[in-house]
């Protein structure tokens, strides 16, 4: 009789497959280890215990009577553990150039986290780092301040002890990027003894003379300062190694970028400490998707208007848990004078945000906004995790049943002397059920179709946009209102509209004229909008023909000319 | 590279001489049960992977103290457990709720396979997870821990009478 399989034991082999290592930080253990000095093996000398220790309690004895001098222990490791950490990042200006003093980045072709990081739209945050550093003594201390920014602007750093803010301070500061890979290693033994191993498992051993991605060179002794006895050397083309062979790796060489301070501090013991500065290559960007129902008989168009953050973070750190906030705003930035200037093309290269679809989940954490100084900042209500190279999409705003007025705009300097663009505009006030401040971004249009389905109709993109503003969506060209252009003479010139819609519309034609000129007769009402553009709005009734005729007066000014 | 497996008493004497690829081959051979291990124990399964790796580290700098080879796997789970209670006793400072994709979701059976192993004593928690979590076989296990194969039977049996009444409900569905 077979006795019944026990379903226990499945169950637990299941639960042991599901807990899979998945922590990237497995992949540099071995760094790690490698760099764990171990702790060496008592012997067993038992039988010096008891003269050792009388020995001892005599010498304390001695000193205490004798002597009073600082007793200084044997003191544990500086430790610097991570408490929690604040992520601050400015929106990507336009034209974003390297703004901070990166130097890791000057290394030329380097990589973060394995993907090659190269020049384009830089963006910047500020970190704001909370960790306690355990085992201070009094005095000058050295403090290595591991798993910051591999971007981080050193010049930027600020320190504060909330424990002792005023006894603690940075004497000097080191910023470490001699990171651990084949090229500095092996530069590291120059002059010293290695091993290379050939494609046939020949192993020739001799002293590194010098390297380059082809070949390697190998002598056959040490280097003589005296040059008395002359060395052979050997050129082994590197195609034909399968492995270089090293002794162990140099402790000075380092894993991930490490700031090395030397710290002062008047209070010995656990100090809980603030570390801000700034880095690069964080970035955020507002998506927006507006889904637009066309409104029937006259009556406005309806958006529902859903917002996204996205976040880029390659700054080659994670930052666990982190809270996060946004600024939206064009904050100024100066350029980092020592910066390669990156060709143009680098400068418009954005990431690409990912497709549209698969966001349906939701996201449980909001976005609030707050004024800060004359930006605006968005604050993650829950702490979240960014990790490195990745991109992370938040939810910013959904809003539906926003009125927004359709409305044919004839720009002929800008649009080509026939084509009307179509602009929707709404309000964005609470009325309209929008009042919230948008920062700039990019917008797609989407309209349900006769199937039912959602489908993109175009993109868009706004600037910062406050509340009680105009928020304008340009939404393509018209195809049944067309407009013309002439310039009659010198200084009179006429447009003229056409509605062949069987709706009545609203358009809104645009003059422009040069600094120091002006309109000085015209054949429909106008408001300037400023000194060098003219709008002209009217409604313009279906199948029907307007013309506008305007006359310009005044010699153009040259900007900047002294008058 | 290295393609010779060695046991698990090789790595301790040649890890205990500071040969990192040695130690390396055993961090691959028992991270993922010590994963679970200290999952059973502390319920954070973010926190396990990174207290299996200062286990692993912690080992590796007191492996040359360790007078027994054999008990390398032994020494391994005990600095995991003392870690795993140092830290729950560690005040730890207030933050603001985790993410929910760190937290195990409420139906996954495998977080309430972890906490019933949690429940076990030391003993029968170590032979559960490098039986089921590591895929060992009886004798392997008896090696590593340095008991004859036999106890390790009798705490696997003992070990499965007390999670049944544990895990009941997934085990009648």
């Amino acid at each position: 009789m077979t006795p019944e399989p026990d379903p226990l034991e499945p169950l637990l082999d299941a639960a042991g497959r599901s807990t899979q290592p998945a922590d990237p930080a497995w992949d540099h253990l071995p760094q790690r280890l490698a760099q764990t000095p171990q702790q060496r093996r008592r012997r067993r000398l038992w039988w010096l215990a008891p003269p050792a220790a009388a020995a001892a309690a005599a010498v304390v004895f001695l000193a205490l009577w004798r002597f009073t001098p600082p007793v200084q222990a044997d003191s544990p490791p500086i430790e610097v553990k991570r408490l929690d950490v604040d992520l601050t990042v400015l929106g990507a200006a336009d034209q974003d150039e390297a703004t901070l003093y990166m130097p890791l980045l000057r290394l030329g072709p380097f990589t973060v986290g394995g993907a090659p990081l190269t020049p384009r739209r830089t963006g910047q945050a500020l970190v704001k780092d909370h960790r306690l550093i355990l085992n201070l003594q009094k005095g000058d201390n050295v403090v290595r301040f591991s798993d910051v920014a591999a971007t981080i602007d050193p010049t930027s750093v600020r320190f504060v002890s909330t424990t002792d803010p005023v006894g603690t301070q940075v004497i000097e500061q080191n910023f470490e990027y001699d990171l651990v890979n084949a090229d500095a290693l092996l530069h590291r033994y120059i002059d010293k003894e290695i091993t290379c191993v050939g494609r046939d498992g020949r192993e020739t051993t001799g002293y590194l003379t010098a390297h380059d991605p082809e070949n390697v060179v190998l002598a056959s002794a040490p280097p003589d300062p005296a040059r008395q006895k002359p060395r052979e050397t050997q050129v082994l083309p590197r195609r034909t190694l399968q492995a270089i062979r090293l002794k162990e790796v140099p402790a000075d060489l380092l894993v991930k970028p490490t700031l090395v301070w030397k710290l002062h501090a008047d209070k010995p013991g656990q100090h809980d400490t603030t570390v801000s500065y700034l880095c690069g290559f964080v970035k955020w960007s507002a998506d927006y998707v507006a889904l637009v129902t066309p409104g029937v008989a006259g009556q406005p168009d309806l958006l529902d208007l859903t917002g996204w953050v996205t976040l880029n973070n390659e700054s080659g750190t994670t930052y666990e848990k982190a809270g996060l906030k946004l600024i939206a705003g064009d904050v100024n930035r100066v350029r980092d004078p020592w910066a390669p200037l990156l060709p143009q093309a680098w400068g418009h290269a954005l990431p690409s945000s990912g497709p549209w679809g698969g966001r349906g989940g939701g996201v449980p954490k909001e976005l609030v906004e707050k004024s800060f100084f004359e930006y605006h900042l968005y604050t993650l209500t829950a702490p979240t995790t960014v990790r490195d190279q990745e991109t992370k999409q938040l939810k910013l705003l959904g809003q539906t049943g926003v009125k927004a007025q359709r409305r044919y705009v004839f720009d002929p300097y800008r649009d080509g002397s026939q084509n009307l663009a179509v602009e929707l505009v709404a309000r964005n006030e609470k009325e309209n059920h929008l009042g919230v401040p948008l920062p700039k971004g990019r917008i797609t249009f989407e309209e349900i179709d006769a199937d039912g389905e959602a489908a993109v109709t175009g993109h868009t993109e706004i600037d910062h946009t406050p509340v009680k503003e105009e928020l304008t969506l340009r939404h393509g060209h018209a195809f049944d209102v067309v407009g013309e252009f002439k310039q009659v003479d010198p200084t009179h010139f006429e447009m003229r509209l056409r509605n062949h819609k069987t709706t009545d519309v609203q358009v809104r034609a645009v003059g422009r004229i040069q600094l120091g000129q002006k309109v000085a007769e015209s054949s429909l009402p106008f408001v300037m909008h400023d000194a060098t553009t003219a709008h002209f709005d009217f409604p313009l009734r279906a199948n029907a023909q307007q013309v506008i005729r305007y006359t310009i007066e005044g010699k153009p000014e040259i900007p900047g000319a002294i008058p | 590279m290295r393609a010779v497996t060695l046991t698990d008493r090789e790595i301790a004497c040649r890890a205990g001489e500071g040969d990192v690829p040695a130690f390396v081959q055993f961090v691959g051979r028992y991270r993922a049960p010590l994963i679970s291990y200290v999952y059973g124990l502390t319920g954070q399964r973010d926190d396990a992977e990174e207290m299996a790796q200062e286990a692993f580290c912690r080992a590796w700098e007191k492996l040359p103290t360790l007078r027994q080879p054999q008990r390398l796997v032994s020494f391994l789970y005990r600095i995991a457990h003392n870690l795993a209670v140092s830290e729950g006793r560690r005040p730890r400072p207030v933050t603001l709720p985790a993410e929910p994709a760190a937290d195990p979701p409420r139906d996954d059976p495998g977080a309430d396979v972890h906490r019933a192993v949690a429940h076990l004593s030391d003993e029968h928690r170590v032979v559960v997870s490098l039986r089921h979590f590591a895929g060992l076989s009886h004798e392997e296990i008896a090696r590593a821990l340095g008991v004859p194969a036999g106890t390790v039977r009798s705490r696997l049996s003992r070990a499965y009478d007390r999670l049944r009444p544990l895990l009941a409900h997934l085990l009648e569905d």
